[in-house]
């Protein structure tokens, strides 16, 4: 999977500036965040990569840093990830904030657009992450 | 005995959670209300009188069971007490109607619920593990719940001890939550082939 | 799945093929198109590789048409739904699918058998989507679907009847809850018994009287009150228990439970059957209250009576003992008269003559109150009394009387037959008549009797061609020494009409008058069919 890697331009100036990002995980899956982490790891080699296991845990370590990218599961015990991702966009506006999910419902779709996070559905793939950050890279 | 570390239990989950999230999409659409599928709880055991199922061994309960084959293999199933798969049938069919045993149409709407969810854990498994899995069409079983894992031709008496992961899982429908079981039935091999299967795809992944 | 079976595919099989040909393929599609379901094959690039004669009648879509598309082509609306996907999953994973009917309402769109088509616009589809597994190691997929239309008219049916059924037994309990409620706060006490002589309260108040707190021997003084039934009576209960006489059909027992005060109950016994058996209602009715009032009206009538019968006796008294004074008095005035008339001088003449005149009056009244006390003492026994007969006998004794106009006492029509005593009968009509004829003009004066019949009485009217009587005076004229004019003008005592009054009030029955002053009184007497039982010989 690493290969995959090779396909990509780190020389390219667009990623250069993009060097040095930092992404909050927030998954109750320690699988879910080890696939996530190898999968951005991979691609941007710099990316400063935390993990929390619940929304508690997130929400304390957002107190002394700032992300710029925070991806969260939907599914978790006690606060679910729309209620955290709602907390997340009022702490960090311009943050790019994901809710990542098997449950691909309407409804909980329609949610997460409306209090401006996106929608990735589970299971994460590769191409699936590295797309979404490379193109939300681009457009910065 | 069956060991598994934390993180192959966790991946596990993961798989099985994908799933089961997967189904409770479809089922949202097909039946065009908000259905929710969690997995709150995954437990393995040894013997049947273990699970929480046996406690009320005289209680009926109904089961779509598939069998599936491949690198592991066994019986998958959905389990319900018999008054919750009334429930569930009925509120996600939307009518309310005073009998108290599924018709065979209810019965076969129960079937179809049971394949979605059963296709997409099995399904989500052989996806990420990249093992093919073969199921079976599912089919329907009313009893009592001490004699849910007896076979008609009896083969898992001869010195292989089946194996049960246990999922307990839950509907949270529009009006109310149901809980039921998703039982695989392994015998010792096939749970130590699929041990063996997530820890390949973890060192694949992360080395 | 498991492998397609090697005779399925391995052409070797098929050599001794009786018409010769070696194509097993068409072979099998011939019969696939006998089945009566239908058989779609998806192959692994999910284009449509064959499609059976069911397919083609239930959908109007020929192989033809169909062969080498995607199934979300031939049906567009199954694009993104759930038989794509199970298609796909099927293709991709090899997963096995069941479509039912209930969650998937007409999955493909195919037409309803021409019998379901008025309450169906699709067939109802049970759908099964099966991998095979191709001899090269591909997949295909199989759709099997089976018409269910029937299935899903009659599961709609049982649901109809079911919800019916569920309502019926909803509005049956309310109601049986009603009648139960209704029957628990009824004041009577209500039990029921079988024909063999179970007896069972019913109701709160008559678990109150018969149960455990109630009159241990109450059962069986209701079990005593019940036609037999055919095995041993039961045994009389203590005579103080029953207190009525059971001849009369209403009965009323007495309760007695330890340790409350006795109560009197009216008993009736209503009867029904069911399952061929006989059951009595039984309704015992807490009578305190009247048993209370009659106790009250019975000391009342006693009294009244007692009274009554003291004024009669000193109206007879009074009446008895100056009579003979009087006699004396007026003896002795009219000896004056005789001897002495003419002799004194013309005022003497005229004291002496009011004297004789007021023993005379004074001896009449004397007389008609005798009568009057009469009326209640020596009152003989009712029998029938034709009136008819009654009022000829009356004419001829006033024709003896004397000489009186033809034809002004006449009767209308038959008179009924009445119960009662004759003689005062006699009297009453007699004083009437005379009354009548008393205040009219001599020459002109006509009295007519005539009678109806109301459901529950006779009248008897007496009307005259008269004077008349005011109306406030129509209730005072019965009353004793009542007059309205001058002795002077009509003669008589003032006890007439008061006698008459008491007659009728004796039978029963009443009297009154209507009355147009100048124009004549009608006297009318009612009497009733059957006699109040309180009115009994001896009272009065």
């Amino acid at each position: 999977m690493r290969a995959t890697a090779q396909h990509y331009h780190f020389g390219d100036p667009r990623h250069n500036m993009a060097a040095q990002k930092s992404v909050l995980l927030v998954d109750d899956s320690k699988f879910a965040r080890l696939l996530v982490k190898a999968f951005i790891s991979s691609n941007f080699a710099d990316w400063e990569i935390d993990e929390a296991e619940d929304a508690t845990n997130a929400l304390a370590m957002v107190e002394d840093k700032t992300y710029d990218y925070l991806l969260v599961d939907f599914n978790m015990p006690g606060m679910d990830g729309l209620e955290l991702g709602e907390k997340l966009r009022g702490l960090f506006p311009d943050a790019v904030i994901a809710l990542l999910t098997a449950n691909i419902q309407q409804e909980i779709q329609r949610k997460a657009e409306s209090i401006g996070i996106d929608f990735l559905a589970k299971p994460p793939t590769e191409e699936k992450i590295r797309d979404y950050i490379a193109s939300k890279e681009a457009s910065r | 005995m069956i060991e598994l570390s934390e993180l192959e239990h966790d991946t596990i989950s993961e798989l099985i959670n994908i799933g089961v999230g997967r189904a409770a999409s479809s089922l949202s659409e097909m039946v065009d209300q908000p259905v929710e599928l969690t997995v709150p709880r995954i437990t393995f055991v040894e013997r049947f009188s273990d699970t929480d199922l046996a406690k009320a061994p005289t209680e009926i309960v109904s089961a779509v069971s598939q069998t599936f084959d491949g690198p592991f293999k066994g019986e998958a199933m959905l389990v319900f007490p018999e008054e919750r798969s009334l429930e569930l049938v009925r509120s996600l069919l939307k009518v309310d109607v005073p009998l108290e045993a599924l018709t065979d149409l209810e019965q076969e709407a129960l079937m179809e619920v049971g394949n979605i969810i059963l296709n997409a854990c099995l399904g989500s498994i052989s996806n990420v593990l990249g093992e093919p899995i073969n199921c079976s069409m599912p089919s329907f079983r009313k009893r009592e719940s001490r004699s849910l894992l007896d076979q008609d031709g009896d083969e898992h008496d001869a010195g292989k001890k089946p194996v049960l992961m246990i999922l307990h899982v839950q509907f949270m429908l529009r009006q109310n939550d149901i809980d039921g079981y998703v039982l695989f039935v392994m015998d010792m091999n096939s749970i130590q082939m699929l041990r063996e299967l997530v820890r390949r795809f973890l060192v694949k992944s992360f080395g | 799945m498991k492998k397609s079976t090697p005779t399925s595919s391995d052409p070797k099989a098929t050599s001794g093929n009786p018409d010769g040909t070696d194509n097993t393929a068409e072979l099998y599609a011939a019969l696939l198109d006998t089945a009566d379901t239908g058989s779609i094959a998806i192959s692994q690039d999910g284009t449509i590789c064959h499609w059976n004669r069911w397919m083609q009648t239930r959908s109007d879509l020929t192989p033809h048409q169909v062969l080498g598309k995607q199934l979300a082509e031939v049906f567009p609306e199954t694009r993104l739904g759930r038989v794509s996907q199970a298609i796909e999953d099927c293709l991709k994973f090899g997963m096995p699918a069941v479509i039912s009917p209930s969650l998937n309402q007409g999955a493909l769109p195919l037409k309803p058998l021409p019998q379901f088509a008025a309450s169906f616009d699709r067939m109802e589809q049970s759908i099964r989507i099966h991998p095979i597994k191709t001899s090269n190691d591909g997949t295909l997929c199989s759709l099997t679907i089976r018409d269910v239309t029937l299935a899903v008219q009659r599961d709609r049916l049982l649901r109809q009847q079911a919800t019916e059924l569920a309502d019926l037994v909803t509005q049956t309990r309310r109601s049986e809850g009603r009648t139960r409620a209704i029957l628990q706060n009824t004041v009577d006490a209500i039990l029921v018994a079988s024909d063999d002589g179970n007896i069972e309260p019913l109701n709160a108040r008559a678990q109150e009287l018969c149960g455990p707190e109630g009159d241990p021997e109450l059962r069986n003084i209701i079990r005593f009150l019940l036609p037999d039934s055919g095995n041993t009576p039961p045994p009389r209960p203590p005579q103080d228990r029953i207190l009525t006489d059971l001849g009369t059909g209403v009965i009323e027992v007495l309760a007695c439970s330890p340790g409350k005060r006795d109560v009197p109950l009216e008993v009736a016994i209503s009867h029904f059957s069911t399952d061929g058996r006989y059951h009595y209602i039984i309704t015992l009715r807490d009578i305190s209250q009247r048993k209370r009032h009659e106790m009250e009206i019975q000391r009342t009538m006693t009294e009244l009576e007692r009274s009554n019968s003291e004024l009669e006796q000193f109206a007879y008294a009074a009446s008895h003992d100056l009579q003979e004074p009087l006699r004396m008095v007026s003896s002795y005035t009219q000896l004056l008269a005789r001897r002495y008339e003419g002799q004194l001088d013309d005022t003497a003449d005229e004291f002496i003559h009011y004297a004789v005149d007021g023993t005379q009056r004074m001896q009449r009244m004397i007389d008609d109150l005798l009568t009057l006390s009469r009326v209640g003492r020596h009152g003989k026994p009712f029998h029938a009394v034709a009136l008819s007969a009654l009022f000829d006998a009356l004419v001829t004794n006033f024709r003896r009387a004397g000489p009186t106009p033809e034809g002004n006492i006449i009767r209308e029509g038959t008179l009924p037959t009445v119960t009662g005593d004759a003689s005062q009968l006699l009297l009453l009509f007699q004083n009437l008549v005379s009354n009548g004829l008393k205040y009219s003009d001599p020459e002109n004066g006509q009295v007519r009797i005539y009678s109806e019949e109301t459901p529950n009485s006779y009248r008897v009217f007496v009307a005259d061609n008269g004077i008349g009587i005011e109306e406030q005076y129509h209730e005072t004229i019965f009353e004793v020494f009542k007059r309205l004019h001058g002795y002077g003008d009509y003669a008589g005592t003032g006890i007439g009409l008061a006698i008459c009054k008491k007659i009728v009030e004796r039978h029963g029955g009443s009297l009154s008058v209507t009355s147009t002053p100048g124009e004549g009184s009608i006297f009318c007497v009612e009497f009733p069919k059957e006699l109040a039982i309180v009115v009994t010989p001896e009272s009065m």
